[in-house]
Parts: structure tokens; C-alpha cells; sequence
């Protein structure tokens, strides 16, 4: 057994991480409260206006408050982030336990299958599904889970056959137990840790890429507030208005750094490298 | 050697049949029927035929996956539907242009990457290995389309140093370049100061400390040889990272090159001209990684003999 | 499976193994790295150094005056091809290839050309006009011209500088037709025929760009030794290269909220009230929008005005009809008042709601805002938008197949309301004519018809004016508002200002100051 590693300056990297990610996750849950202005409510005659007391973030090309449309953009993308990422976790533990357990042929064809969708660079597979499916962050969502279940996939498989071979494992085989069985309940809690730090970096990876799609005009059809979207608009009027591209960029950045500080710092916890 | 050649090729060869079954696959599984959205209910019956033929859907799959193969060997790549020109032409014309985006993106990783991964494995724990993590922590957090923005604001709209779009000459490729690039030239200097680390706490560099040997020119002389190896191998798995970052970053610069051509033929649901920029770019992809390959068995013989 | 960070025991000499490149691996990929960028820097496009650069929206789709249908086709097509006649600023007909005409009895017209030369050398003679009409029939063009072939009965080179047009019926608009680009006779037939025999030729195109030379046979020649269009989709991209002398004019293309911000880089700005008519269309097909009470609430729901304050910097004027005063045909009908209450009203009184409309729009960013605007004030009244940006031609596409619900279009440099016979009759759906939204209104109908056959000028003003008051009662689309022509142009360009039409002949006349100064490095 491999004795845990519990690495201070790991838990102070996950604390933080996680401090951001939950300040974040309340801020887009409080959205309502937090800024009573609604997003979706236009008003020309007040366009493109700095922040103000009335709008802490000043206003966009149509006169909406941009800090409303960022809190509300942040559920969004916190949802898409989060959806995509549970459905790709579950695709991809299914397909490689099933790889991992079963072996011969449809090991080798889930695994080829693998290899095939990991060499195809992922954004793009997510922007050809997009494009085709059309935009909406339902589509998104989809193109996002068909996106990120190799990763899980591979280091599922690569769990079960590792430990397939275990002595704990060929007892219980021994004893009877089906391998459906031995997989689920042996094997498949030695993965956790990994796949934790691995969903991790898939969350942080989806907002980042759904903001993509948005940004290219793909994802949710304005006016449905996407920072992705804001930061496309921010480009347009940069020359005027450069608090509209600065806005969703911090917000990006901040969210992603506060994943991926949980995702390393959990992986240092738990005394395993992180697989970027 | 040659062995090593024909598996990575073939492996290179079935990623690239998967992937032209991919592209095909898309345009069937569109709930609906394309032409139907593509030309709308009015749209009489010889143009239904001729678009359905264009995109081949009047095929089984099969047959218009060993259509297109042979398509793809001769080099015809079907017809642009909005303007009708060849699609291979149109690839043709925007591909130089992504290539020097890549190219000069991959540059600017190297530049920036490489001698921050140095000085980080120098001194581990020291004050530019703190550093480089942040770089990189900063580096990954920040999306090229978030950068983007934010670097033309600061250097080519406050300052009048670079173009804002487009590509008309050096100059305007510095900014796609290094926004395109930051992302990989953090992950570069993490994993070249994880190798570079590992490989000076061995016995021939100690060996070669005791002997004398400054520090640098043990990072940089000993080390680098050795980490080179791993080194390629992330450079080619990020390269797939800098094309699909390509998409977006041609789209923020405005880069008349094969992304953007993407980007624009999907708002036109041009699916011919889509299906052939994502062929290309995947295509390059498989491409690059073959010849990483290579490279990485060129440069540490053993892999050579182990294959 | 690479190797993945497993270290090298014993390390390599490099003398043994790469002594080809004399060093390590490092050094041979920047090698092999600055070698590719090298190759792959490819010199990029240069402008010729006299050529007056024009940022536009998009290129021109068409090459050939006959199909040249949008507006930048338009635009550039008529710096190339010469017609008959040509429209002049203030919206009368002007001679150009042809310097005089007549009326020959009820139903004929005799044009009597001038001395032109192609771009090839050879003389503008009657027979290339006769060629260019008849061409009008070929399938590539799809009834593109349907209405000129159904008027004109026959077209005849009675000598080399003599056309007569013989008309079916009387046709009043039909000296406004005769703007078309004429081809020779030599490649008539064939699409797209790029020969013209205006001020400037085809020189050239490029993925992003189409360049035009002054013509050696144009008469008198330009001064300016050419033109390049070039597209640029981004309106900072195209303000910025404004800025830097990259491009030298642009207009009707740069984002209203940066005009300002150009006026105070040293760019000249020059406005001029427009004729272009920004429209809200209606597909009537929908159950929805057959209703009256529902378009009339639309057109309340609007707010016209604070979209030309904020949104157009004030660079239109609110609208309330196709023509604005100042035209011979305008009307003087009143605008639907923004007015959200009665909008909501009439929504209730038709019981059309819970409604949920489709309105398309191009991608081009200032489109994309407006008609996001428009979604918002539909909504703000109840009615649930979905907004589908498109790409422009899959959009205009769209439209010419009826397939939308809602849709902002413009007509840009209308001349004649015979426009509305072929935009409104019942019996001009697309491809004949441009009747997207499918409306059917007899007494339309029957006014356009009058309208086309009457030549007296002060009947067909009343027909007219009946037909834009039966137009503005039953809103068979919301008039939004006619665009300011807005130039932004480098100083050093002297001799063009816009016209009405916004159109871009003046070109023909305009010369260097001083000659441009090489852009700064970028």
C-alpha cells in the first residue's frame, strides 16, 4: 500500500482553490441578489457607459449592466462547466472500466477508439459538433462531455488492468464474484483520487472551452449573458469601451485559476502528480 | 528504424481514417434533414439533388467514406457552396498564413518557455522556480481569446505598437504569436523543469559537479540533451492544443488563415469547406505527431532499438 | 506508448551522434523552427503604393454587372461598367454611355451613344447593347432581370451609335433600368463577362482583396492610378487600419461609436443624408405576423429614435417611409409613435400571445447589436425572440427563400418607386421578383401597376402617395430608418464626397493631395 503523502503547501493550494471556486459558485447562485439589475433589461440611452454608482461595472453597447450579465454569465458557465464534465466522467468510467475489465476485442476497440478521439484536438471536435448541432448551451454541453471522456476513459482502463492483476482482485475472482462486480467494487475506488484531480482540471477545461464556443458564436444565442460572448463584444468595442473586454477576461481567469488551483492542490495531497 | 516508421505511419494512417469517418459522421448525425435546413422548403427538387449529391449524403456512409479517401488522395475536396470555388483552393490559399501563425506561436514558446524551465530546474524551490509557477499557473488560467483582447488593448490600441488584425507583415504576427504561444510555453517550462530537475540529481551530473563543471553549463549542456526527449513528446501533444487554439485566435487577430476560415464557413453552414478545414487541421495534427515521432526516435537512438 | 519524462542514463556525446549539425538536438529543431517560419512567411500582400485603399464589409460577390445584385457588388461594379444612363445625385437620370435619348411613339425609346472604348481596345457600339439585353435571358442568371425582359419587347442596333427599345406596355421606370453595365458583344454570353467600359478595370483579387487599375481607355482617365477593396469583416480592425493609413476610406463601414475617435486622429469625416432604407421585414406566411394588429404592435414596440441616438450615434434619420423628403416621391406619411403600451394593447386584442419570433440577422457586428435591440424591445412587450446570427450571404440567402420571420434589411441606393412593384405585388415572390415575405394586398397590387404604366410625372405622385398611406396603414413592414452616407477618409484624398445613392463613381474624379504616405511599419 502506498502510504499518503499529505503535503502542506498542497492543502494550501486546495484550500485556496477552493475558497475561490466556492466564492464563485455563491456568487452565481446569489446572482438575483447580489445585483438586482436585471441582465436581459436594455436601455440605449444609457450605453457603453463606465462604472458608476448605478453600474459597478458600467454598461454594455445595449445598456445592460455588465456586472449582472457576469453573474449571471457565471451560472452559466459554472452549469455547462460542471454538466459536461459529470457526463464525461461518466462516459469515460464506463467505457474504460468495460475496456479495462472485459480485455480481448473490445478492450483493443475501446482503446483504439480512445487514441483516435484524444489525437483529435479537442476544442475542434467540440467546435465541429457545435456547429453542427447548433447553438445552445444544451449543444455545448454535449459537444464538451464528447470532448473530455477520453481522458477519464484512458485512466480508468489503465486503473482496472493495473489492478486487475492484484491479489485482492483474484480473490475475490477466486471466490466467485462476476468481474463486472470486482470492478465496480475493487478497482474502481483505487481510481478515485486520480480521476477527483483529473474532473478537476476537466471543469476548469470546460468553462474555458465553452467560453470558446460562445466567444466564436457557437454557444448560447444572445441574449443569454455568456462571458464568452461579453468577451466577444468587449473585442468589438475595445477602442471605446475597454472595461467590456476586462470584465469577462478577470472573471475567466479568476474562475479557471481557482479550478485548477483545487485540481493541484489536491493532487498534491494526495501525493500523486498531476496529469495535465 | 524503419519499423518504428511503418507502425507510426500506420497508426498515423488509421487516426487519419477515423478521423475522415468522423467528419462524415457529423453531417449524418444532424437531427433533420441538412438539406432541408440548408435550403429550405421551397427550394425545388434538381437543387435538393444537386446539394445532397455536393455533400454526398445521397451515398451510404461507407461508399462515400471510400469516395472521399479517394477524393482526398487526388486532392479534391469538394466545392465551397457559397462561393462554389474548390475547397482544396480555398485551404490552400489561408493554409500559410495558419502555419506561420503556428510556427511563429511555437517560437515564441520556445523563447519564452525554454530559458524559464532553465532557470526554474537551476534551483529548485528557489525564487524563479516560484515564479515559473505562477507563470504557468497564470498562463493556463488565461484562455487565448481572454489574452487576446487584453494584449491588443495594452499594445496596440494604448500603444500604437502592433497592427490590431490582419496579417501585413512581422510586426502584426507578434501579438497572435505570443497570444497563441503563452499557454504552451508554461506548460513547456513546468515539464522541461520537471525533467531537467530529475535529470541533475543523477549520479553523472553529480559526478560532473564534483568535478567542476559550473551549474549552467551542466543545465544547459547535460540537462537540456537529455530532457530533450520528453520534451518533444509534449511539444507534439500541445501542438494539436496551439491548432485548436488557432481557431480562436485567427478569430480575435482576424487571421486570414484556415481557423477562421472555419469559424466563417460554419456561420455560413458551408459543411464542405467545414469538413475540409477540419480535415486539414486534424490531418496536420496526425502530421506533426509523426514526425515528433520520428524526431524523438532520431534524437535518443534507443527508442530505435526498443521498437 | 511514448516515453514520457523517464531520464537518459548516461548522457549523449554529441560528437558521436549528431556531429551533421554539430550540436545538440536543441539547436537543430530552432534550425528546423526558423527555417519553417521563414519558408512559411510567405511576403504578404502589398498594396500597390498609389492605390487608394477602400475597407469594405465584404467583397463583392459578383463580378458581372448583370448579376451584381447587393450592395457592394454594386458599388464596385459600377467603377468598372458603364451604362446607358447613370443616376445622378439628386435622383435624376444622368447620361453616361448613351449622351442623349427620345421617346419614339407610345412604346419605344432611341439612344443615341457616345464615343466610349472597352477596357480591350474596342469601341462601345450599338450591337454590345443589343448583346448585353439579350443576355438578360440567360439561365445563369436566374430572373435575376425578369421584369426588364417582361417590359422591353425587343432591343434593336438601328446603326453603330443608335439603340432603339421597343416596350410592351408603358413602363415609367423604365429609364432607371437603363443603368445596367453594358459588356460587349464578344462575351455576352458568358458569365461573368468582367470587359467593361467604365474608369477602372479588374486588376486583380486575392482571398481578402479585389483590385481595380485605371483604365488607359476610359475617357477622361481616373487620376488615381487604382483601387483595392479590401474586406475586412472587423469594424476595429478596419477603424484602426483607418488610423494607422493602412486603409485610406472607408464608407458606411466603421462602427458609429468610433467615428468620433477617427475625426480626432487627423481622418477626415464627411456626412451627407442618405437614401438607404434600414426596414424591419415580415415573413406574412407566419400566422402570427398575417395579423395587422400584431405587425402594427411591433412597429410600436420599437424605438426607433434611441436606436439612431445610441446605437448610430445619430448617423440616420428615424423613418417613415421608403423615400426621404427631398425625393420626388416621397409621401410625407407619419411614423408608427414608439409606443410599448398600445403595442401591448394590440397583442392582447389580437390574442396573439404567448408569441415567440425568429429574428435573423448577419453577422457583422453592428447588425448583430441592432437587431439584438430590436429582440429587446420586442420582449420588453411580451414577445419571446429568438435571434439567429448568419453569416451575410447564408442570410440573404435565406431570405430569397422565404425562410425567416423577422428580418432587418436595407435597400441601398433606391432610385424609383417602381422598386415597390417588384418588393410588394403578390405576384413577385423570389426568384421573379423580391416580394420575401410573401404580402398580397390588391389594392398594392393595382397601385404599382398604375404607378409603372402612368408616364405623366405628377399621376404617378398620387399613385404613389396612395400606395405609401395604404403602406403605412397595413405595415407590411416597420420602416426603421434612412442611413447617413458617412466617408471616413484620409485628408490627403481630394475630390470625393458622398452622394445620396452612396454610391462610389466619384471615385473617378478624386486625386492625391500629396500621395500617401508609406503606412506606418505594422
Amino acid at each position: 500500500m502506498r502510504a499518503a503523502r499529505r503535503s502542506a503547501p498542497g492543502r494550501r493550494r486546495a484550500a485556496c482553490g477552493l475558497a475561490l471556486v466556492a466564492a464563485i459558485a455563491a456568487a452565481a447562485a446569489l446572482a438575483p441578489v447580489l445585483s438586482p439589475a436585471p441582465p436581459l433589461r436594455q436601455d440605449l440611452a444609457a450605453a457603453l457607459r463606465g462604472p458608476s454608482h448605478e453600474h459597478p461595472l458600467g454598461t454594455d453597447a445595449l445598456g445592460r449592466d455588465v456586472l449582472a450579465r457576469l453573474v449571471h454569465g457565471a451560472r452559466l458557465s459554472l452549469a455547462v462547466g460542471a454538466a459536461a464534465t459529470a457526463a464525461a466522467l461518466a462516459m469515460g468510467v464506463v467505457l474504460g472500466a468495460t475496456a479495462g475489465a472485459a480485455g480481448g476485442l473490445l478492450d483493443e476497440a475501446i482503446a483504439r477508439a480512445t487514441d483516435v478521439f484524444l489525437a483529435f484536438p479537442g476544442l475542434l471536435l467540440a467546435i465541429a459538433l457545435a456547429a453542427v448541432l447548433g447553438p445552445s448551451a444544451r449543444n455545448v454541453a454535449i459537444a464538451l462531455a464528447v470532448m473530455g471522456w477520453p481522458v477519464y476513459a484512458r485512466l480508468v482502463r489503465a486503473e482496472v488492468r493495473g489492478a486487475a492483476s492484484r491479489d485482492d482482485a483474484r480473490a475475490a475472482e477466486a471466490l466467485g464474484a462476476s468481474r463486472v462486480r470486482i470492478a465496480v467494487r475493487h478497482l474502481l475506488p483505487k481510481a478515485l483520487p486520480a480521476l477527483a484531480v483529473q474532473a478537476a482540471f476537466g471543469v476548469s477545461g470546460a468553462i474555458v472551452a465553452e467560453a470558446s464556443l460562445s466567444f466564436l458564436g457557437l454557444g448560447a444565442p444572445p441574449p443569454t449573458p455568456s462571458w464568452g460572448a461579453m468577451l466577444a463584444e468587449g473585442r468589438a468595442l475595445l477602442v471605446v469601451a475597454p472595461h467590456l473586454a476586462v470584465a469577462p477576461a478577470a472573471a475567466i481567469g479568476i474562475t479557471v485559476l481557482g479550478v485548477q488551483l483545487l485540481g493541484d492542490g489536491l493532487a498534491a495531497w494526495a501525493g500523486r502528480p498531476a496529469l495535465r | 528504424m524503419a519499423r518504428l516508421v511503418l507502425r507510426r505511419g500506420g497508426l498515423a494512417l488509421a487516426t487519419a481514417v477515423g478521423v475522415l469517418t468522423l467528419v462524415i459522421a457529423l453531417l449524418r448525425a444532424i437531427p433533420g434533414d441538412p438539406v432541408d435546413a440548408m435550403l429550405g422548403e421551397r427550394a425545388t427538387a434538381a437543387d435538393r439533388a444537386e446539394l445532397r449529391s455536393a455533400l454526398g449524403l445521397d451515398r451510404p456512409a461507407w461508399s462515400e467514406l471510400a469516395a472521399r479517401a479517394a477524393g482526398l488522395a487526388r486532392g479534391d475536396l469538394g466545392r465551397s457552396i457559397a462561393t462554389g470555388d474548390p475547397v482544396a483552393s480555398l485551404l490552400a490559399a489561408r493554409y500559410p498564413a495558419t502555419l506561420e501563425l503556428a510556427a511563429a506561436a511555437l517560437a515564441a514558446a520556445l523563447a519564452i518557455g525554454v530559458p524559464i524551465g532553465i532557470a526554474a530546474a537551476a534551483r529548485p524551490g528557489g525564487r524563479a522556480d516560484r515564479a515559473s509557477l505562477a507563470f504557468a499557473t497564470f498562463a493556463a488560467a488565461m484562455p487565448t481569446f481572454a489574452l487576446g483582447p487584453l494584449l491588443l488593448l495594452a499594445f496596440a490600441v494604448e500603444v500604437p505598437w502592433f497592427p490590431v488584425a490582419g496579417r501585413s507583415g512581422p510586426a502584426s504576427v507578434v501579438l497572435p504569436a505570443l497570444t497563441l504561444g503563452l499557454g504552451m510555453a508554461a506548460v513547456l517550462a513546468r515539464q522541461l523543469r520537471a525533467a531537467l530537475a530529475a535529470a541533475l540529481s543523477r549520479d553523472f551530473a553529480r559526478a560532473a559537479r564534483a568535478r567542476g563543471a559550473s551549474r549552467v553549463r551542466l543545465v544547459a549542456g547535460h540537462g537540456l540533451r537529455n530532457a530533450a526527449t520528453p520534451a518533444i513528446a509534449v511539444l507534439a501533444v500541445q501542438i494539436g492544443g496551439l491548432l485548436a487554439g488557432a481557431v480562436v485566435t485567427e478569430t480575435v487577430f482576424a487571421w486570414p488563415g484556415i481557423g477562421r476560415l472555419l469559424v466563417q464557413a460554419i456561420g455560413a453552414r458551408d459543411y464542405p469547406v467545414v469538413q475540409g478545414c477540419a480535415l486539414a487541421i486534424a490531418l496536420t495534427f496526425v502530421g506533426v505527431s509523426l514526425v515528433a515521432d520520428l524526431l524523438q526516435a532520431w534524437v535518443d537512438p534507443r527508442l530505435r532499438a526498443a521498437r | 506508448m511514448r516515453p514520457t519524462g523517464a531520464e537518459v542514463s548516461g548522457f549523449l556525446n554529441p560528437g558521436q551522434r549528431l556531429a551533421r549539425f554539430g550540436g545538440h538536438p536543441a539547436r537543430s529543431i530552432g534550425v528546423l523552427l526558423v527555417a519553417l517560419l521563414a519558408s512559411a512567411c510567405a511576403p504578404a500582400h502589398a498594396d500597390p503604393p498609389d492605390f487608394l485603399v477602400v475597407g469594405v464589409e465584404a467583397l463583392p460577390t459578383s463580378f458581372d454587372p448583370r448579376s451584381a445584385l447587393d450592395a457592394v457588388s454594386e458599388q464596385v461594379s459600377a467603377l468598372v461598367h458603364r451604362g446607358l444612363t447613370a443616376p445622378a445625385p439628386d435622383g435624376a437620370i444622368a447620361p453616361d454611355l448613351a449622351i442623349a435619348w427620345e421617346p419614339d411613339g407610345p412604346l419605344g425609346w432611341r439612344f443615341h451613344l457616345g464615343s466610349a472604348r472597352f477596357h480591350d481596345g474596342s469601341p462601345v457600339t450599338a450591337a454590345d447593347v443589343v448583346a448585353t439585353y439579350r443576355s438578360l435571358a440567360l439561365p445563369a442568371f436566374q430572373g435575376a432581370h425578369a421584369e426588364t425582359l417582361d417590359a422591353v419587347a425587343s432591343v434593336e442596333a438601328e446603326d453603330e451609335r443608335t439603340v432603339r427599345f421597343t416596350l410592351r406596355a408603358p413602363f415609367a421606370p423604365f429609364l432607371a433600368t437603363t443603368a445596367l453595365g453594358i459588356v460587349p458583344a464578344g462575351c455576352a454570353e458568358t458569365t461573368p463577362c468582367p470587359i467593361g467600359s467604365g474608369p477602372f478595370r479588374w486588376a486583380g483579387r486575392d482571398v481578402d482583396a479585389v483590385a481595380l487599375a485605371a483604365a488607359p481607355t476610359a475617357d477622361p482617365p481616373p487620376r488615381l492610378p487604382g483601387i483595392v477593396f479590401r474586406a475586412s469583416p472587423d469594424g476595429t480592425a478596419r477603424a484602426l487600419g483607418l488610423a494607422r493609413g493602412t486603409i485610406h476610406l472607408v464608407q458606411n463601414a466603421v462602427e458609429p461609436e468610433l467615428v468620433p475617435w477617427l475625426a480626432s486622429r487627423g481622418l477626415e469625416v464627411v456626412k451627407a443624408p442618405g437614401t438607404t432604407f434600414q426596414y424591419l421585414g415580415f415573413n406574412l406566411r407566419v400566422p402570427a405576423l398575417a395579423d395587422p394588429r400584431v405587425r402594427r404592435a411591433i412597429a410600436h414596440a420599437i424605438d426607433a429614435d434611441a436606436i439612431v441616438a445610441h446605437l448610430l450615434d445619430g448617423l440616420a434619420r428615424p423613418a417613415s417611409e421608403l423615400f426621404p423628403p427631398g425625393h420626388w416621391a416621397h409621401a410625407g406619411v407619419a411614423r408608427p409613435a414608439y409606443d410599448p403600451a398600445r403595442a401591448r394593447a394590440l397583442l392582447a386584442e389580437a390574442g396573439a400571445l404567448p408569441l415567440r419570433l425568429e429574428v435573423k440577422t448577419s453577422t457583422v457586428e453592428l447588425r448583430r447589436r441592432i437587431a439584438e435591440a430590436i429582440a429587446g424591445f420586442l420582449s420588453d412587450v411580451g414577445i419571446a425572440v429568438d435571434l439567429r446570427p448568419l453569416e451575410w450571404g447564408a442570410m440573404f440567402g435565406d431570405v430569397r427563400r422565404g425562410r425567416f420571420e423577422l428580418v432587418s434589411l436595407a435597400w441601398v441606393g433606391v432610385q424609383d418607386p417602381d422598386l415597390y412593384f417588384g418588393w410588394l405585388r403578390s405576384d413577385m415572390a423570389p426568384p421573379r421578383g423580391n416580394n420575401r415575405g410573401g404580402y398580397a394586398n390588391a389594392l398594392v397590387d393595382e397601385l404599382a401597376a398604375d404607378g409603372r404604366r402612368n408616364a405623366d410625372a405628377d399621376a404617378r405622385g398620387r399613385v404613389y402617395r396612395s400606395l405609401a398611406d395604404e403602406v403605412a396603414r397595413d405595415l407590411p413592414y416597420v420602416p426603421l430608418w434612412w442611413t447617413d452616407n458617412v466617408v471616413v477618409k484620409t485628408p490627403r484624398l481630394a475630390g470625393f464626397a458622398p452622394v445620396a445613392t452612396g454610391d462610389l463613381r466619384g471615385l473617378a474624379r478624386a486625386w492625391w493631395r500629396e500621395p500617401p504616405a508609406p503606412a506606418r511599419p505594422s
